[in-house]
């Protein structure tokens, strides 16, 4: 389909602001997440051609949503997502260089995946309004889904039987990654509710499917929610006061 | 009447607080659920004031403007809400307090018996609600539109205890906010689920509400 056979919706002024800044984060933060799994793909050479494949889905993703923004007269806001990113990719950094693969799978295979299906899917109820963005979405979803499940995998393989282990390494690589991508969560929730989405049931998702993949990898569930909203509380708390989650200031 | 020996201004303080609680409780079940009243709550709500002192070390301190409006707002007008704010919320938010001033190194010795004191009164408060609601309410959906309506405006006040909490509690007791809210948050869901309610609206209402949203 060309540019001239979509019809785009009318929007107003807010809604275009928002959706720039979202769909920013979305492209660059796609870019983001392959730019990890390459990185990861370092580390275990027993899992380089897989975590290179995951790389180059995450590079589709940003092709595609940088393909919907063109169709639909969106721009995707680069400075907004570079603010958001930034502490993101110094944490993939430190991890790399420390060669620690287990705390990049739990940053980009939990915490910011979970980011990540926490808002695509909502946002398919409202995609009709952005021509062209359900299919990529709705493909983006399934695929961070299938990332997420083979990176649950990895760690109940990993941790069978020595859950603690696993416990002490989320807990070393939550407070950080948590206070980061759940930052950001809180960041674009006013963002969210002006697309038409909701914030706070994005919010809430996140929680919950962090909180599921504690789980599933074995930390008993009430220990998982109990960890995911001690992290989440000094964020929401910001939010709800108007300060910035993060070091750098959001426009 | 025992001799209290006198305690500091911070575990006057956290009394004082909790024994504001303990009051609105009494009357609540009072008013409208009579079968959560019992003797030995009501021997522990005395003893508890007798610990606090003077109230007057609440409503100067900086937690006391936001109790008296939480502790407004947490009035309930019926059976059903008083179940969801008093019987469901307050009592666990009570307790996991009493737990934590239970396990406190900056309590003193007297401090730390009669908070678990507390910790099983509210527990055995607790451990009656959920057979109550049920025949009040029945089916986890319209248990859960009721606990929403009944606690919306109680969770959103919740966030302006924050700083009162840090400031007066953190360093000196190692009580503070986030850790509350999280133990607070993760056995509150527990029991909504437990009654049948949906996790995952449970927990978007929880965000919104703290959120302020």
């Amino acid at each position: 389909m060309t540019v001239s056979e979509i019809n785009v919706l009318p929007r107003s002024k807010e809604e275009q602001y928002s959706i720039n800044k979202l769909m920013g984060l979305a492209v660059f933060g796609e870019i983001t997440a392959a730019r990890t799994y390459n990185l990861m793909a370092q580390l275990k050479p027993d899992y380089t051609a897989l975590l290179k494949k995951f790389a180059k889905m995450e590079g589709q993703h940003a092709a595609w949503f940088l393909s919907a923004c063109r169709k639909n007269d969106v721009e995707p806001d680069r400075a907004f997502a570079d603010n958001e990113l930034g502490y993101l990719i110094s944490q993939v950094d430190a991890h790399f260089e420390a060669g620690d693969f287990d705390a990049l799978a739990v940053v980009q295979g939990f915490i910011v995946e979970s980011l990540a299906i926490a808002t695509y899917g909502p946002f398919l109820s409202i995609a009709h309004k952005y021509p062209g963005t359900q299919q990529a979405f709705q493909k983006a979803l399934d695929e961070e889904h299938y990332h997420v499940e083979w990176i649950k995998r990895y760690f109940y393989l990993r941790f069978y039987d020595c859950e603690d282990e696993f416990v002490a390494l989320t807990d070393r690589v939550n407070v950080q990654g948590v206070d980061c991508i759940g930052g950001t969560m809180m960041n674009i929730a006013r963002l969210l509710d002006t697309i038409g989405m909701s914030g706070a049931d994005c919010a809430g998702r996140m929680m919950e499917n962090y909180t599921g993949l504690l789980r599933d990898v074995g930390i008993e569930q009430k220990a998982a929610t109990k960890n995911v909203v001690r992290l989440f509380m000094p964020l929401i708390r910001k939010y709800r006061h108007g300060e910035s989650t993060k070091a750098s200031a959001v426009a | 009447m025992s001799v209290i020996e006198p305690i500091d201004r911070v575990e006057a303080l956290l009394w004082s607080t909790l024994c504001a609680f303990e009051d609105l409780a009494q009357r609540q079940y009072r008013a409208h659920v009579p079968e959560l009243l019992s003797d030995a709550k009501a021997r522990f709500v005395e003893r508890v004031a007798e610990r606090a002192g003077s109230s007057a070390i609440l409503s100067e301190s900086s937690v006391g403007g936001p109790i008296g409006r939480l502790l407004a707002r947490a009035t309930a007008e019926d059976r059903a809400a008083t179940l969801n704010i008093q019987g469901l919320m307050l009592e666990r938010l009570g307790l996991v307090i009493y737990q934590m001033a239970a396990e406190s190194d900056g309590m003193s010795e007297e401090g730390r018996a009669l908070a678990s004191e507390g910790a099983e009164a509210c527990q055995q408060v607790l451990d009656r609600v959920p057979s109550l609601l049920k025949a009040e309410i029945s089916g986890g959906d319209a248990r859960l539109s009721a606990f929403e309506r009944s606690t919306s405006a109680v969770i959103q006040d919740l966030d302006a205890l924050g700083e009162g909490v840090d400031r007066e509690f953190s360093e000196p007791l190692d009580i503070n906010y986030a850790d509350v809210m999280g133990e607070f948050a993760g056995e509150l869901l527990e029991d909504c689920v437990g009654l049948g309610m949906e996790r995952r609206r449970l927990v978007v209402f929880l965000t919104g509400q703290l959120m302020g949203l």
